[in-house]
């Protein structure tokens, strides 16, 4: 298989995070006032790992992923936290520089492919146009990457894909040229949210070996956001679970599934329904997460754990090492209540 | 022959569509191809395949509002192809659907009590004390208060949506509900709420699903019976454990080992070692 015009990073030792976020807080104006969604979460990204946001609606995730680009909507604000790319500290960069950034160094792949790429617009100008404008190529030289990259991606017929439309690609295709825009300028970050959601089990799975492939070839630090443990579990190498605006276990993927701390995690994992056994009835977690927002204090998943105790409901807790580089957020299995274990 | 609540032999589903310059250039495109298959009272049909496997077509031919271009639908041991309109109408209380949207399949204007009264009304002609009182039972059954008769879905959660629609879909008594992805759109931990209400409410009242869905995992839960769709065709059909825990057909197979399930950590990574 031909190979990029780029530079090939191999799968490097994690040395220095690719991209370190601390402390980041957004807000969403509700009315005259602002409310918090996300607070005070912390991400790291490393070279040549996938690092997985796992979350259920409302829980923070993608607004945290936003607000790591710059690219929140206009009712929301990144109030607090500072952003690390390698050595450069980018939080406070304003938007034209972020804008050379965006699509250079990080580069973000959504849900629905249909939607995010233009549809009066060929695939081959949509691949092309971020290598003339960032990188200075010109028509052939970036047609010339285009194709290299779709033979890479695996899109049968390139000459042709790149004269197509969007509508005239199937959604395992369209998701693979979008991941094509995305790798375009050879970003050191790819920040993708659900990009599997919408397409069909076989075709996921085709994705996500697609983009793990992808990962391991240039040395890419990709943070996934998604709602599905099971994806996470088939490709990241470590997991971060939020809930309620704030990461609430983080780990590697074998300890965050292997041996889950917080009780939201474990009655995620409890809950998801089984191919192989049939299970009646199903275990539940008990409401909903939306109600999370009109929780005054302590932990936003006490009114739902089993194990609450008082000083959940008054005091929220810090994630704490509960084993190597694996930390939870809860009084009673990682606080002082329970004694943390390492 | 049996007492099934639904009987399919041979059915083809097949829509026509005009292409080409001022639809000059008729055509048609076989969404379902030979399907036959039939459900027991109170059982449930898992209905499996990716997007244009024909699942959905199937089950709109059972409703009556896909065309039956051959074979054969008995519903209640009615033909549901030669209905007349009397006849469709007295069908549609024995059949009801929930769709994968409760967010649109919900009218956002009407009450939760409208919203279930409404099939009671038109299919059963309830009226007055009757009516109300089979409302509050209904919500009861579903695991909702009383109270939420007066609301709008839009005071809602997702799970709370999708009960009022499972509500309306059993409120005229129906022997079949057709599940079309009832899950999907919902949150895990809200999913699994559902998906064992549904298996209560078929245990309480014995009612028949034919369950759509492409989650595997899903489908275990509640079926007892599998029919994996491939292309419009039934590539391997049987009981629930067979089908997904021993899987003789290839499709079915590819299927299986592409669900992303939490056991398998590093799958897709081991995949291209």
């Amino acid at each position: 298989m031909a190979t990029a015009t780029a530079p090939i990073r191999g799968p490097s030792v994690p040395s220095a995070p690719a991209l370190q976020a601390e402390g980041l807080v957004v807000e969403v104006r509700s009315g005259a006032t602002w409310r918090a969604v996300v607070r005070g979460a912390d991400i790291s990204l490393e070279r040549g790992r996938i690092t997985a946001l796992v979350g259920e609606t409302g829980s923070g995730k993608t607004m945290t992923a936003l607000a790591l680009i710059d690219l929140l909507p206009l009712s929301a604000r990144r109030s607090a936290g500072r952003i690390r790319l390698g050595a450069d500290e980018i939080s406070g960069l304003g938007s034209r520089a972020m804008s050379r950034i965006r699509g250079d160094r990080i580069s973000m792949i959504f849900q629905d492919p249909a939607t995010a790429l233009n549809p009066v617009l060929t695939i081959g100008f949509q691949i092309t146009e971020p290598m003339r404008a960032h990188l200075g190529l010109d028509d052939r030289a970036a047609v010339a990457r285009a194709r290299e990259l779709l033979v890479q991606l695996g899109l049968p017929d390139v000459d042709r894909t790149l004269r197509r439309f969007p509508h005239e690609l199937s959604g395992g295709m369209r998701q693979r040229a979008l991941i094509a825009v995305a790798l375009a300028c050879d970003p050191e970050i790819l920040l993708a949210d659900e990009p599997t959601t919408a397409l069909d089990v076989t075709v996921q799975a085709q994705i996500l070996d697609l983009l793990r492939e992808q990962v391991d070839r240039r040395g890419l630090a990709v943070l996934l956001v998604t709602h599905d443990l099971g994806v996470a579990a088939q490709v990241a190498e470590r997991v971060n679970v939020m809930y309620g605006g704030r990461i609430v276990e983080r780990g590697p993927v074998e300890q965050i599934l292997g041996s889950p701390n917080h009780p939201y995690t474990r009655g995620l994992i409890g809950c998801i329904p089984r191919v192989d056994t049939r299970m009646r009835p199903l275990p539940t977690l008990p409401g909903n997460a939306q109600g999370v927002w009109d929780i005054p204090a302590g932990c936003r998943f006490a009114p739902r754990c089993a194990h609450a105790i008082d000083v959940c409901r008054v005091t929220e807790p810090e994630l704490r090492q509960v084993g190597a580089d694996h930390a939870s957020a809860c009084w009673v299995f990682a606080g002082s209540a329970g004694g943390a274990r390492e | 022959m049996s007492a099934a609540v639904v009987t399919v032999s041979g059915l083809v589903v097949e829509y026509r569509y005009r292409a080409g310059i001022l639809g000059m250039t008729p055509g048609s495109v076989r969404a379902v191809d030979d399907v036959s298959f039939e459900i027991q009272p109170g059982s449930t049909l898992g209905l499996v395949g990716e997007s244009g496997s024909g699942k959905t077509s199937v089950a709109r031919a059972i409703l009556g509002i896909a065309p039956i271009s051959a074979g054969r639908i008995l519903l209640q041991g009615r033909d549901v192809g030669s209905a007349d309109a009397r006849e469709r109408r007295e069908l549609r209380r024995h059949a009801q659907m929930v769709f994968q949207q409760p967010t649109t399949s919900l009218d956002p204007r009407m009450t939760v009590g409208n919203t279930i009264a409404e099939p009671l009304v038109h299919l059963l002609a309830m009226r007055g004390a009757a009516l109300r009182a089979r409302v509050t039972e209904l919500l009861e059954l579903v695991g909702l208060e009383p109270g939420y008769a007066s609301r709008i879905p839009r005071q809602l959660s997702g799970g709370q949506r999708q009960r009022v629609a499972i509500a309306r879909a059993i409120a005229t008594s129906p022997s079949l509900v057709v599940c079309d992805e009832p899950t999907s759109s919902l949150d895990v931990s809200v999913q699994a709420q559902i998906i064992n209400l549904l298996v209560r409410l078929q245990s309480e009242l014995g009612i028949s699903y034919l369950f759509i869905s492409h989650d595997l995992g899903t489908v275990r839960q509640v079926a007892d019976t599998v029919a994996v769709l491939h292309r419009g065709r039934i590539v391997e059909h049987g009981a629930v454990d067979a089908v997904l825990g021993a899987p003789r057909d290839e499709y079915t197979r590819t299927l299986i080992a592409a669900v992303p399930t939490i056991d398998r950590i590093g799958g897709r990574r081991a995949a291209l070692a």
